[in-house]
Parts: C-alpha cells; structure tokens; sequence
C-alpha cells in the first residue's frame, strides 16, 4: 500500500492541531497582552498621581530644598510605601532642564537593593542626559498624558515607564514622575495567565481530534482493512463466514455489497461446476453413442467369401457422425454393399443413421432389389422423420456367379469404377436423398464386372476434407489417386485413400467422418484377410470344405492347410494373412499370404528328415504339406510371403 | 474333439473323437499328463477320429516317449492311417485296424 489513509487522516489532524493550538495561542496572547499594558498603565499612573499628591502635600519646592533633609527622607519613605504597594520597581520625580537634561528630585525603588542604588545616583540634583527626549516626557513637559510606550534597559533593569507630569498648586506642569513597572514581572504576569487559558484549550481541542481519530479508525479504517482482508483472501470455493463490521452505516453496506457479491460468485462457481460435470456427462454418453453407432457397421468382412472381396473404414471424427455403410450375403447368394451418409451430427444424426440402416438392411435382405429398396426405405423414413432429416446412400448388389451389378443410388456421391485397368466416375442416375418426399423414383442402374475389377464408395468427409489451406479434398484428386495407382484389391484401394486424405489434412481437424468402401469381384475365388489366430482357421476350414462338397480329398488338403496356416501364426510374426480359395475343374488352389519375417518352407534346410523321436518337437508339418500337396510354390512378393498350395480334388 | 477315458486295471484307453487338430490337441496333452504313475499301458482309440493334424501326431509321440512305448493305437481309420504312414508312424507304433 502507497499511502494509508490512516497515517494521512494522522498527519492532517497533527497539523490542524498544530495550527489551531498555535492559533489559539496568538489569539490568547494578544488579548492577554493588551489587558496586561492597560493594568501596568493605568496602576503606574496611579501610582505616580499618588507620589504627586503627597509631593503637593509639601510643595515642589519644600522638597527640593537641600537643607531640608528631614522632611526628604520622611518624603522618600513615603513614595517608597506606595512603590511597594503599587508593586513598582521604580517611581521617581524629574524636571527636565534645558532641552534634554534630566534633574532629578528624588527616586525609591520597592527592592532595598535597588532603593539604596537609586538613593545613591538618583538622589536631588542628580543630573542625566536623556536626549532624546521620549513622545511621553515630551507630552508631560506640556502637562499632557501620552500613551507611547516606553520600555527602558539601563543599569537599572528593563522597565515599561509610564511618565505623567506633576502640576503645582497653580496648575502648572512642574517636574514628571515616572513610574517603573518591572518588565519581567510584567511578562510573567502574561505568560502565566497565557498557560493558564491555553493550556485547557489545547487539551480541549487534542481531546476532541483524539476522539475524531478514534471515531475514523474504528469506523472507517477497521472496517475498511476487514473488508479488505477479506477480498484479499477471498476462496470461491468455501463459503464464508460473514463479515465482522460493527457498524451500520456506509461500511456497513459495503460490507454487504461485498457479502451479496461473494455469495453470488460461490453461487455461479457451484453453477459451473455442475455445468461442467454434466458436460462431461454428456459428453461420455456421446463417447459411448459413437462407440455404439461404429459398433454398428461391419468391422470386418472375413467372412464374406462368395466371390468378391471387401474392405471398408471408417475414420470417425470428433463429433458423433452419420456415415454408415454396410456389406452382407443376401438369400440369393448375392452380395450387397452399401454406403450413406445422413445430413447432420450428433445424437440426432446419429439415432437417423441408425433408424435408416436398420431399415435398408431388413429391407434389402427381404427385397434384394436396390431401387425398390430404397423407394420404399424412402416411403418408411418419410412417414417416420419429423425432423426433416435425409440419408444419402448407394446400394449395389454384385452376382458373384456372373460378376452382374445392380445399384441404385440416392442422392450419393458417385462411386468410382475401376474396371478395365481405368479408374473413372460411375455416372448412377443421380437419385434424391431418403427422407425428402415421397415417391422418390430411384431406378436402378446394372454394369458387369469383370475379374478383379471393383469400386470404391466414399462419402463427402473424403472429398470434403479440408486442409490447412482450407482447400477441398476433392474428387478429382480422388480419381488422380486411383488413376495413378490402381488398386487390384479392396484393402489396398481403401488404404490407399485413407493414407491419402489423412496426409492432406495433417495439421487440421478431420471435420466429418471419412467412410470408405471398395470392393472387388473375384468370381470363383475367395479372398478374406486373416488374424494370424488359431481361431481364424476355422474360416479356412469352412471355406475349403464348401469349396470341395463330398470329396474324400478335403480333410487332407486342409490338414495341409492347417500345417501352413499354424507355421505362419506360430513363427512368422505376420500382423495379417490374406487367404484366397478357388476351386474349379477338380483343382482346389488355397493361397496363404502373410507379412512375417520370410521363410522359404520348401528350402533345403527346412525338409530335411527328422528323427521320430523328436517329433513331439515339430517339424512334421512341412512335410505333411509336401506330401499333400499336389503343388507347392514358396515365393516372395513385396515383402510377403506367397504360399500356393494346388490339390487334386 | 472329446476325450474318453476307460481304466482296466494298469491299462487305460483313451477313446480320442472328433477333430484333433492344433486347437484340440492340448486336451489330449492334458489327458495324457494325467495319467495316473501305475499306470502301465496306454491305448488311444481313435474309431471316432476325423482329422489329425502334426499338432495330434506330437501329442501321439509325446504319449509314445511317457509309457515308454507302450502305447497301442486302435481302430485307426483309413483317412487318419493315411496321415500316419506320411509321418512314418506306421513303422514305429503299434497300431491295431
């Protein structure tokens, strides 16, 4: 703190002391000094008339008679007397000669010290120089009275001389008495009747600024310093006890204010404070519902092994998106694939994405049609959709006997189409979005697929994606990225993009969700991806026993497989391997692909015979396999190991 | 797969059913390390057996080396006795058709 207003209310009210006390003290002063000149002026002059009437009692002349001492003795006692009762210290009787020679007639003086002295050199006759002649002497000597003030300092001490003149019988101003009065007396007369008066008023006037010192401190100052220590340390976190201020004026009503204040900022902590918690609530159930909606969407497609091959992902974004898609075997044996988009985020699109799935779906597993599908899915959410949500989606459904694709699309972006060894826009009868109005009219489109030809399904969070340069992804980057490196399977084409897209937004965050679908035809042939687990040999097993209905064969080219499959999952460390399976004209083909450490099994060093005795070790595996199998090919490609099994079947 | 066990005296038959294959085979381990020690000889019934894989066939050795050879192979079937003639089982175990 710079300044207290403490000290500063001390200081004012030190000097106001100091300048009232000095004030008071002047004005005393001045009033106890003129009552004093008048009292010392007018008891001298009375005292000097008195020495005048007793010197008239004999006459001027009879004193000043040098023969007459007698009589001056019996009249220098009596001028004494009445030096001493008019406490003088001098009183004497002059003539002034010529024009400043001072005669003296005689002088007493109330100490005897001081009379012996003045008997001595003030005596009859004595004469003194006393030019110039004072305004009184000179008004005595035309026997008037003057008020001049005479202060003399000689050898006999500092006197205040009042001088009146003495008149004879005649009325003739004769000679002047003076009359002395002690100085110092005088003074201090004045000083002590000065201590007298002031000091009570000093004590009075410090009395009462002690009392308005205390009344400021305990009212303004105490107050202030609580209210202020209380800020001070001031914890939105705790309640607080309230404010001690004993006072019911303004400090009161700051106090209170302050009080109103604290309360209300507790009040609003303990309001965010539950806010908050039930945002994050909130947002935990939204975690939950993303993780649901995802939950939803195939993860994997190992299982779709009927003649084509499927992959798809979807990258969420941080809200809970509407992106779906979907991939299942119909009845029929045909394969659907589809992939939408609802408008809006959050639960709402989210709970739409769902409904609308749900619906296509059980829809296309009774239908199989995808125009009639999604006409009459178009009907259902339209009696359903008081919000007035839509869904695009493009719906195909691939024969996988003939490679024949029947799609329909609603309102979707246009998939890519590679086919031919050239990647371009599948141009679909554009469609309208499900939910908008009745009576959509989606007509279906139909293409053939060749071998290892496919398409890639996408939503708007891939071309939407935006970058730091706020540039769209785009379609035509899309189509260049395809065109560039054409894809041969599905999980290349989708990584392919996802890679893609997430290097153009780096340094961005992914606004919408990224949902990307490809899918490829392989006729006859089975292709899935693998986890290298025991588990997932059982979709081998199924596989190669659907592929080889009633042959004797079966068991042992799986046994084959099995020993093949085990050594990858076992020693390889593969993250995947790709199995594909394709039987025609008694030849069953199983390729096992996998991205382990390489290993030859058909090298040398790994067929060499081993004992029986070590077998309970390993190693009969690879020579079952070559046993089996009517063909077995190693070879590495790109990294991979390439295992082709061939069997008679 | 399905593990059934039949003691007679010293000898114990293990009728071994189904697919013993590199998932199932653990169960034969675990029947045949819990074995009681008096124990003195072993016969895997294998009537019921579809598949065997190398997984099945160690287990088999392991089952040969703990009874110290005494261990009888029974009713093999023509499917299994293939794979184990391509092991060479044939020629060191006792196998009865």
């Amino acid at each position: 703190m710079k300044h207290s207003i403490q000290k500063e209310i001390t200081v004012v009210l030190a000097l106001e002391l100091i300048a009232v006390i000095a004030a008071c003290a002047l004005v005393t002063y001045r009033n106890f000094y003129s009552s004093a000149l008048k009292t010392s002026r007018d008891d001298s002059r009375n005292a000097a008339k008195a020495a005048g009437t007793i010197i008239s009692e004999y006459g001027l002349d009879t004193v000043t008679d040098p023969e007459n001492k007698e009589l001056y003795g019996k009249i220098r006692r009596r001028l004494r007397a009445i030096c001493k009762a008019f406490e003088l210290d001098y009183l004497y009787i002059y003539t002034i000669e010529g024009n400043d020679e001072c005669h003296y007639i005689m002088a007493v003086a109330s100490k005897d010290e001081n009379d012996r002295i003045a008997a001595e050199r003030l005596g009859l006759g004595t004469v003194r120089d006393c030019h110039p002649l004072h305004a009184q002497e000179q008004a005595a000597i035309k026997g008037e009275i003057s008020d001049e003030l005479l202060i003399l300092r000689n050898e006999f001490g500092g006197d205040m001389t009042w001088i009146v003149p003495f008149f004879d019988n005649n009325g003739k101003a004769r000679a002047l008495i003076g009359a002395d009065d002690a100085l110092y007396l005088y003074n201090a007369g004045i000083t002590r009747h000065f201590f007298v008066a002031l000091i009570p008023i000093s004590l009075l006037i410090f009395i009462a600024h002690m009392v308005l010192f205390f009344i400021i401190h305990r009212r303004i100052v105490t107050p202030v310093k609580t209210i202020a220590n209380r800020m001070r340390t001031f914890d939105p976190s705790h309640e607080e006890e309230p404010l001690q201020v004993n006072s019911q004026d303004e400090m009161r009503s700051i106090a209170e204010a302050f009080e109103k204040m604290s309360r209300d900022i507790h009040l609003y902590i303990e309001n965010i404070a539950s806010i908050t918690s039930e945002r994050e609530q909130s947002r935990a159930q939204l975690d939950v519902a993303r993780k649901i909606q995802y939950g939803m969407v195939p993860a994997s497609f190992s299982e779709n092994r009927n003649g084509v091959d499927v992959s798809a992902l979807m990258q969420p974004a941080k809200e809970v998106g509407g992106d779906f898609y979907d991939a299942f075997t119909l009845e029929n044996g045909n394969y659907c694939a589809m992939i939408g988009d609802v408008s809006g985020k959050g639960v709402g699109g989210a709970l739409f994405m769902a409904l609308t799935k749900s619906i296509l779906r059980d829809r296309m597993k009774q239908i199989m049609d995808p125009a009639a599908v999604l006409n009459k899915v178009n009907d259902d959410l339209c009696t359903q959709n008081p919000e007035g949500m839509f869904a695009t989606v493009f719906v195909l459904v691939i024969d996988p006997k003939t490679g024949v694709v029947t799609y329909a699309n609603a309102g979707h972006n246009a998939p890519l189409l590679i086919s031919g060894g050239e990647v371009s826009f599948l141009n679909p009868e554009p469609g309208i979005a499900l939910g908008l109005f009745e009576d959509a009219g989606i007509r279906n489109g139909e293409l053939v697929l060749k071998k290892g030809e496919g398409f890639l399904l996408y939503t708007d969070g891939v071309t939407e994606a935006v970058n730091t340069e706020k540039a769209f992804y785009g379609a035509e980057r899309l189509l260049s990225l395809l065109k560039n490196n054409t894809p041969k399977e599905s999980s290349a084409a989708v990584n392919s993009v996802k890679n893609s897209v997430e290097e153009f937004f780096t340094g961005c965050d992914q606004f919408d969700d990224i949902t990307v679908l490809s899918l490829f035809y392989r006729s006859g042939e089975t292709v899935c991806e693998l986890k290298p687990a025991l588990e997932d040999f059982r979709i081998v097993k199924q596989t190669v026993t659907e592929k080889c209905p009633g042959s004797s064969g079966a068991k042992k080219a799986l046994l084959a497989c099995e020993e093949a499959f085990v050594n990858i999952v076992s020693y390889s460390g593969a993250s995947y391997i790709k199995f594909s399976c394709s039987a025609g004209g008694g030849i069953l083909t199983v390729t096992l692909k996998d991205n382990g450490m390489r290993f030859d099994p058909f090298a040398a060093e790994n067929t060499a015979e081993k004992d029986f005795e070590s077998f309970d070790k390993g190693g009969m595996g690879i020579s079952l396999i070559k046993q089996i199998a009517d063909k077995a090919e190693w070879r590495s490609e790109e990294g991979n190991n390439v295992l082709t099994l061939t069997f008679k079947i | 797969m399905a593990v059934q066990k039949i003691t007679n005296g010293t000898e114990v038959t293990l009728k071994v059913d189904g697919w013993l294959d590199t998932q199932a085979s653990p169960e034969l381990e675990k029947a045949v390390s819990e074995l009681e020690s008096n124990v003195e000889s072993l016969v895997l019934d294998l009537e019921k057996l579809e598949y065997i894989s190398s997984a099945g066939l160690r287990q088999i050795v392991a089952a040969h080396k703990k009874m110290n050879g005494k261990l009888t192979l029974r009713h093999v079937q023509p499917d299994i006795m293939s794979v184990l003639s391509m092991a060479g089982f044939d020629k060191r175990l006792h196998i009865e058709a």
